[in-house]
């Protein structure tokens, strides 16, 4: 008997804690999901301040910790693929074959945002080269041409001295950009 | 400003709720998109995210918390003159009579409706 009023108290006071902690341990998770979604930069400050807000409206303690984990859990596949651009990155580099060819520039930004597009680049994210062994980013290339085949995706690049294409082959690229992008 | 690369029915449900607070002169704040749209918050967010990209949308902090300064300020959102036109414009292509039915009657309600309609029934 006493065993169980000892139980029922202690119970008690986990629970009662545990939704006292509940406000707080949201606007924690909050903080995690802004992190994971948003890359540095003034929207990540922003939406920081802004769903810190969101969770103070939401009535109820638990809520707001349902709320908080729903942003977190929502945020993951965002930190996931920005995950995978950069391995993809480092595959373009590792498997991408570098072969002179004769390109003309059709359109740099449109040809950057077909890049982009295909490699789900964010717009502050980049894609670096590795040439000869000396990094170059994006200032230091033009996109010249972009083009898909039957196995590969063709990206022509022209830098200061050369020019070149860089073939990725699609069993290359990760599972979730062919599906999207239908290659 | 740009148009939208793939318009989804949340994005359709929160440009509704903008044209709407146009109409009545006010702002919406993201608790009240999520709560106005009956969609989660991660939803609403994303959609928020692309408008803003798209430049249909604007945004602005309160000063305060109107409804209780010791709260963290709400940021405030609304269409800016340029998209009204373009949002009501995609609100009527993609939102045909039955679905803007549908959504207000909710399903139980047109049937019923329906077979009224059906036996003559007013």
């Amino acid at each position: 008997m006493t065993k169980e009023l000892l139980l029922g108290i202690v119970f008690g006071l986990v629970v009662n804690e545990t939704c006292d902690l509940s406000p707080w341990l949201a606007k924690r998770l909050v903080r995690v999901a802004v992190r994971l979604k948003y890359p540095e930069g003034r929207r990540r400050q922003i939406r920081l301040v802004e769903l810190q807000s969101v969770i103070d409206e939401r009535p109820g303690k638990l809520f707001k910790l349902i709320t908080a984990v729903a942003f977190t859990v929502a945020a993951l596949p965002s930190w996931s693929s920005r995950a995978v651009i950069k391995n993809l990155t480092a595959t373009v580099l590792l498997f991408g074959s570098v072969r002179s060819r004769e390109a003309g520039p059709t359109g740099q930004d449109v040809l950057w945002r077909l890049v982009q597009d295909t490699l789900r680049l964010g717009t502050e994210q980049e894609i670096k080269v590795k040439i000869d062994g000396t990094w170059l980013s994006r200032d230091n290339f033009e996109v010249t041409s972009f083009g898909m085949t039957g196995k590969t995706v063709e990206i022509g690049l022209r830098t200061q001295n050369a020019e070149m294409s860089i073939s990725i082959p699609k069993e290359n690229l990760p599972q979730s950009v062919l599906r999207r992008r239908s290659l | 400003m740009s148009p939208p690369r793939r318009v989804t029915q949340p994005m359709l449900d929160v440009l509704e709720l903008l044209v709407r607070a146009t109409r009545e002169g006010r702002e919406v704040h993201g608790y009240e998109a999520m709560h106005e749209t009956q969609r989660s918050g991660p939803t609403v967010y994303n959609v928020l995210d692309k408008l803003e990209d798209m430049g249909w949308i604007i945004a602005r902090f309160e000063d305060t918390n109107a409804d209780n300064p010791k709260r963290p300020p709400r940021r405030f959102y609304r269409l800016t003159g340029e998209a009204v036109p373009q949002a009501q414009a995609l609100l009527r292509q993609r939102r045909s009579a039955i679905q803007e039915r549908t959504r207000k009657l909710g399903w139980a309600q047109l049937v019923v409706s329906a077979c009224k309609m059906a036996l003559g029934v007013r």
